[in-house]
């Protein structure tokens, strides 16, 4: 029972080196707050390392977006006053910050960004990871584990949605 | 309106460069075009976010030092000898009953909350669910696979001798297989993932091949259901079929090591349900809330106390 894969201090930084900073900028985009996203990647990890002997190397990652993804889902739950088991709603209301990604100071970029903001979870995620981290369409489906043609869908809706507000008729 | 606006992709495609050469030259003729156009080009100049990985992974080490988990192991020679020491100074202790009980020393067990994963000689793998023992010789095993099993466990069994785990209520032999081993009060219930395994107790001799599941409780079997590719405790979702509402309890006592307060023993609801191993609240508000028109409990999430309201 001696230390083996992710349970390896080397392997575990290596992991972490690879995976944190992508898992941050998802998670920022995602729920658009810096703060909440650092934390979130630092329980994912610490999750990771209680878990170390039941993960191999090569399943980290959908490990840690997995994990990632519930503790946040669950910091909205525990934000509601009472838990309703009975829905299962596919979207969640989260207060925006800000998108976090940086716009040169001009008007029209402020302008973006705000429009970017507004934008459903779900969709901006999905355009700012194509957009801003250049992952191809099957890389974001991967890590959101749907299709490529749902992230398609979202990133046509979401730049359908940006043009009506930037360039209202 | 051109036909572009009725593909709910066409977007999506321009972004990647995707379209042929004619949907884009209309695309391009288009009146909106070079709003578009100019969206585009805007973001193609934005920053992606800082992230100070090596500050991160320096504070991340400071956090898991505070976060140890508690998984005790007993594997190797030297504690074993230690073990045997204490055995033959105290011959009342722990091991001793265990010693006398199973004759196996024990190699792993975990208390409430923990899992661990225990490797055998020969490549096989035992993945212990939370309050559970297991005890082998390593010394015999290179001529006889057995093991003494109290509790959860899931084996993945690498081809070889015949592979036999000992429970008080049954035994189960295989070849090479995947399976799962559950006994808590007597009750016996083997799952099987993978290849073929022989189920024996004194009154019942079953074979189960994959997809097949048995529970043995009180000198009688039913068949259970295999949903799964390995049991979903393995990957933090507890999965109960049919047990009885105190069963379903003991299961949140040893996945959260908390305190159920309140007498509910004249209740016999059944739980059919899974919960989450990583959420208390979630998981409690999952079994308790299944009896919500007979059953009213409150929940600390502090002390990890459930307290049961007497029935009405």
């Amino acid at each position: 029972m001696s230390g083996e894969g992710v349970c390896d201090e080397e392997v575990y930084d290596t992991v972490y080196r690879e995976h944190a900073p992508g898992l941050f900028r998802f998670l920022a985009y995602k729920h658009g707050n810096e703060a909440k996203a650092r934390d979130t990647v630092q329980e994912s990890f610490l999750k990771l390392w209680e878990k170390c002997m039941d993960v191999l190397p090569e399943k980290a990652k959908s490990f840690l977006f997995t994990v990632a993804n519930n503790q946040f889902l669950n910091e909205v739950r525990k934000e509601k006053v009472r838990l309703d088991f009975s829905k299962q709603s596919g979207t969640t209301q989260v207060d925006h910050e800000s998108p976090g990604f940086k716009l040169e100071y001009t008007e029209y970029g402020k302008r973006l960004e705000e429009a970017i903001n507004s934008l459903p979870e779900g969709q901006r995620e999905v355009f700012l990871l194509n957009r801003i981290e250049k992952h191809t369409y099957k890389q974001i489906a991967e890590m959101l584990d749907v299709s490529v043609k749902a992230i398609e869908k979202r990133m046509h809706k979401a730049l359908l949605k940006l043009k009506t507000l930037l360039h209202p008729k | 309106m051109t036909d572009w606006n009725r593909d709910d992709t066409f977007l999506a495609r321009w972004l990647s460069d995707e379209l042929n050469a004619e949907e884009l030259k209309a695309f391009e003729q288009s009146s909106d075009f070079s709003h578009y156009q100019r969206i585009r080009e805007t973001l193609s100049n934005a920053k992606s976010l800082e992230f100070d990985t090596e500050a991160e992974l320096r504070r991340l080490k400071e956090n898991r030092r505070s976060a140890q988990p508690r998984v005790r192991k007993l594997s190797s020679l030297a504690r074993w000898s230690i073990a045997a020491s204490i055995f033959l100074v105290s011959s009342l202790g722990l091991l001793y009953l265990w010693q006398k009980e199973m004759g196996k020393p024990v190699v792993a067990y975990t208390e409430a909350v923990n899992k661990t994963k225990v490797e055998l000689p020969g490549g096989s793998v035992v993945k212990l669910n939370s309050s559970s023992s297991l005890a082998y010789s390593k010394e015999e095993w290179s001529s006889e696979r057995s093991l003494d099993l109290s509790g959860e466990a899931y084996f993945e069994v690498e081809k070889g001798n015949t592979f036999t785990v000992h429970t008080e209520a049954g035994t189960v032999a295989v070849l090479g297989t995947r399976f799962n081993v559950k006994l808590r009060k007597g009750v016996l219930d083997v799952l099987c993932y993978h290849g073929k395994v022989q189920v024996v107790s004194e009154t019942v001799v079953q074979e189960l091949t994959e997809g097949m599941g048995i529970r043995i409780a009180e000198g009688r079997s039913r068949s259970l259901i295999v949903e799964s590719k390995e049991p979903s405790w393995v990957s933090g979702i507890i999965s109960l079929q049919d047990v009885p509402l105190s069963e379903a309890l003991d299961e949140l006592e040893r996945q959260f090591d908390c305190t159920v307060i309140g007498n509910h023993a004249d209740f016999n609801g059944i739980y059919n349900g899974d919960f989450p191993t990583d959420d208390f609240e979630a998981a409690v508000a999952l079994v308790l809330g299944a009896f919500e028109k007979e059953l009213e409990y409150t929940v600390d999430n502090e002390k990890r106390e459930i307290t049961l309201k007497p029935l009405r």
